[in-house]
């Protein structure tokens, strides 16, 4: 076996996560181990508490180290944030070789214009993503190489965020002497894994519903139109629900899981559930429809704002393949009718595709971003053995934190 | 009454500058205030009390135009402050936005009032076109921070000042700008500290702003003898900060203070409302003030504050949120006497803290179109959850 297992590192707010996964001969992706804990020291995506987190994460690696009996020595890393966005970003280049056309050269150079994006000091490139060529300000193409025509113009989407934020894994990486390797947006990872080539090509958009932030990325035109985060996500739901009914944190989360829905269920309205005493709280009861309101509103509100941000983006409203959710926030009931609602779009629930090993990380929406990134890992590897079909595909999609 | 019930801070030299002009029209020149880095406009200015920041660090000579630099050298003062603020309802923070102490400093200051129990109005000028992309870039960062501190933002920005400045030297230009402005403030001060016939007060200002977004701009003109009443209403919707009446018709609510001589006549009075009502879009809201001043013997000022949607939308990032509208028809229960300002002013202090944020309470906020989305949603929308 030519390519060693790797391994990936999600530290969500809810769950931190490590899949270690092994590339198959036949390609395909096969999961070894896994590593799991309550996250601690997160709030919405972002580390808050690095001791807490520290320890946090070398539990988790240990135990995946022990699950998948391999040594880790090098972790990829997938980032959120409310403060990830996404900008398009023009380049222009002249084509040098009139006789002919556009050359391999000439596509570099204008790669590397576009992707020169002006951005605050404090943020840093986290991907750059190729959407598509124009030749002479005509209709765009994927791929003018041979092309006839004097100018050559690129459009770039920049996704960069606050760059001693992102530092923050990579550093608690590096303290536990391991190798930080790619560091890559959640929603990217999300895409990779569920969706599948006919989803890109007629336009899907993927909404990854994590623990404090809600991750998305729309595919139209057969290109990557928009991404971002929003500082958003089941935490809140909890949070709204415990501050609601006055009830602890743990509460409000069993109460969402139980009885929960993001739809009023009229069938329930008039039904009460009892909560049993505990200690210093005594027993009482909770209208399961003033639950579900309080719900609702918090994720009609967040969906509400994904929808207004791909508007924005320019992101047209025929999507062909409708909307995955994925992500541990797209196991609340009726979550995907909301969306599928707001949208006027079809929803269904992604889970990671194409890979095998351990039922409870394969088949789990938890999973999807881990996973996910897993097989970017094993892309970015490929790229650099061969220029296949997978080189292509990372030639459009480039992490720019290097690895040191 | 020998203790203002306001204080009147200029942070940074456009601030201090009009405060300097300020010495001239208002009520209580004791309320002035001038805070800034630079010694020498300090001098210059003649307020009541001179604040100079960063004297340690900065030898004097300005902050540079950093705005971190005048924050932290604004924060050594606090003490200073907090003694200059205390018993104080209202605090007016003027200054010029894109540069260091107008974007670090004043919010410091305005921070500093609300802890005191007073309400902060701020009021910014905005930079001139021609001073450059990176001066106005700062200035509408500096703003938000501004809109966050503030309990209202009352905005007025050079360009529209200038083209009423017609004054072709550039020193007349910037001369006349702060006249401007002078005057206006002038107006609002005397309002609210001159007995009034109609008494308007800063939570009139507060309330009507809010409702509407935070953002305002406001606007003086004046009239001088027999027809004063006709051409204190041309000067005022000719004022470039109405963008000569366009800002009015397009406003959804205003407020206008009228303050006149022993001679003004209730004739005049009512023509002046009659007239900004009209002007004002059909199903726009009107409060009218009017108050009687000495020194106003043959001349009608009038003041007037817009809410402004279009600047409110973009730029609040609103940790306040609006006033609940009072209920219609309940009288005013406070008297509007000086007296009773100040507890109700703590009063709503207390109101804005109120919103839970749980376990999201000691990180930083998610902010977006205004929203800080840590409340829940339900709250925001104001929908209402039976506890049991």
């Amino acid at each position: 076996m030519a390519i060693p297992p790797v391994v990936g590192l999600e530290i969500g707010t809810s769950k931190t996560i490590a899949l270690v996964g092994e590339l198959r001969e036949d390609g395909h992706v096969m999961i070894i181990g896994m590593g799991e804990r309550e996250s601690a020291g997160v709030r919405k995506g972002e580390i808050v508490d690095m001791g807490q987190t520290q320890a946090c994460v070398r539990a988790v690696l240990e135990q995946a180290e022990e699950n998948a009996r391999v040594h880790i020595g090098q972790v990829h890393l997938a980032v959120t944030g409310g403060h990830i966005q996404s900008m398009v970003n023009r380049g222009t280049a002249p084509i040098m070789d009139r006789e002919h056309g556009v050359t391999e050269d000439d596509m570099d150079q204008v790669v590397h214009v576009a992707g020169a994006v002006n951005l605050a000091q404090d943020r840093e490139i986290l991907h750059t993503i190729c959407q598509h060529y124009r030749v002479d300000g005509q209709e765009p193409v994927v791929n003018p190489e041979g092309m006839d025509g004097a100018w050559l113009e690129l459009d770039m989407l920049a996704l960069h965020g606050i760059r001693s934020r992102i530092r923050n894994a990579v550093r608690i990486v590096e303290s536990l002497s391991m190798d930080a390797g790619e560091v890559v947006f959640g929603g990217i990872c999300a895409a990779l894994a569920t969706l599948t080539t006919e989803q890109k090509k007629s336009g899907v958009i993927v909404v990854d519903m994590g623990g404090g932030t809600t991750d998305y990325l729309a595919y139209a035109d057969g290109v990557v139109a928009a991404a971002g985060a929003i500082g958003v996500g089941g935490d809140h739901v909890s949070n709204d629900i415990a501050l609601a009914f006055n009830i602890p944190m743990a509460r409000a989360e069993r109460l969402k899981r139980e009885h929960g829905s993001a739809i009023p269920d009229p069938a329930q309205a008039s039904r009460r559930v009892s909560l049993p005493a505990e200690v210093g709280f005594p027993s009482r009861s909770i209208s399961i429809s003033a639950l579900q309101t309080v719900i609702h509103a918090r994720c009609d509100e967040l969906l509400g704002m994904i929808k207004a941000r791909l508007e924005k983006a320019g992101v047209p409203s025929r999507i062909g393949a409708g909307i995955v959710l994925t992500g541990g926030g797209s196991r609340l009931t009726g979550i995907g009718t909301l969306a599928g609602r707001i949208a006027g779009l079809p929803c269904h629930t992604g889970r990671p595709r194409n890979l095998s090993g351990l039922t409870l990380a394969t088949d789990g929406p938890e999973y999807t971003v881990c996973a996910g990134l897993i097989k970017y890992a094993f892309m970015c590897l490929s790229e650099r053995r061969s220029s296949d079909a997978f080189g292509v595909w990372m030639d459009r999609i480039r992490g720019m934190i290097k690895r040191r | 009454m020998t203790e203002p019930v306001l204080r009147i801070v200029g942070v940074g030299g456009a601030g201090c500058r009009i405060v300097d002009r300020l010495f001239d029209t208002v009520v209580h020149p004791s309320a002035l205030v001038a805070i800034d880095s630079d010694a020498r406009t300090l001098d210059e200015c003649r307020a009541a009390a001179k604040i100079q920041i960063g004297e340690s660090a900065g030898c004097g000579m300005g902050t540079g135009g950093d705005p971190e630099a005048a924050r932290l050298a604004a924060l050594e003062e606090k003490e200073m402050l907090r003694a200059l603020f205390a018993d104080v309802g209202m605090v007016v923070v003027i200054a010029g936005l894109g540069g260091g102490a107008g974007a670090g400093a004043a919010p410091v200051v305005m921070e500093t009032a609300r802890e005191e129990g007073a309400l902060a109005l701020a009021m910014a000028t905005l930079p001139f076109f021609f001073e450059g992309a990176a001066r106005n870039r700062a200035a509408r960062a500096a703003m938000k921070d501004w809109a966050r501190h503030a309990d209202s933002l009352l905005l007025a920005p050079n360009d529209r000042l200038a083209e009423f400045a017609d004054d072709p030297a550039l020193a007349g230009a910037f001369r006349k700008v702060n006249g401007i402005l002078a005057a206006g403030i002038g107006g609002i001060e005397k309002l609210i500290v001159e007995p009034g016939l109609i008494n308007l007060d800063f939570a009139d200002i507060r309330s009507l702003l809010n409702r509407h977004g935070g953002i305002g701009v406001f606007a003086y003109g004046e009239g001088q003898g027999a027809d004063k009443a006709a051409q204190a209403l041309r000067a005022l919707t000719g004022n470039p900060l109405l963008e000569n009446g366009r800002a009015l018709a397009r406003a959804k609510a205003v407020m206008l203070g009228i303050v006149g001589g022993e001679d003004m006549t209730l004739k005049e009075v009512g023509f002046l409302a009659q007239a900004v009502s009209e002007s004002v879009g059909p199903d726009g809201k009107m409060l009218v003030g009017t108050a009687v001043s000495s020194d106003h013997e043959g001349r009608i000022a009038l003041t007037a504050i817009v809410p402004d949607p279009a600047a409110s939308e973009s730029e609040r990032v609103a940790a306040v949120p609006p006033d609940p509208e009072p209920a219609e028809g309940e009288p005013e229960t406070n008297a509007p006497e000086e007296g009773a300002r100040l507890p109700r002013a703590r009063q709503t202090r207390l109101k804005l803290e109120m919103p839970g944020k749980g376990r999201f309470k000691d990180v930083e906020p998610t902010i977006q179109n205004g929203q800080d989305l840590d409340i829940p949603t339900y709250i925001r929308r104001g929908i209402v959850i039976g506890k049991g």
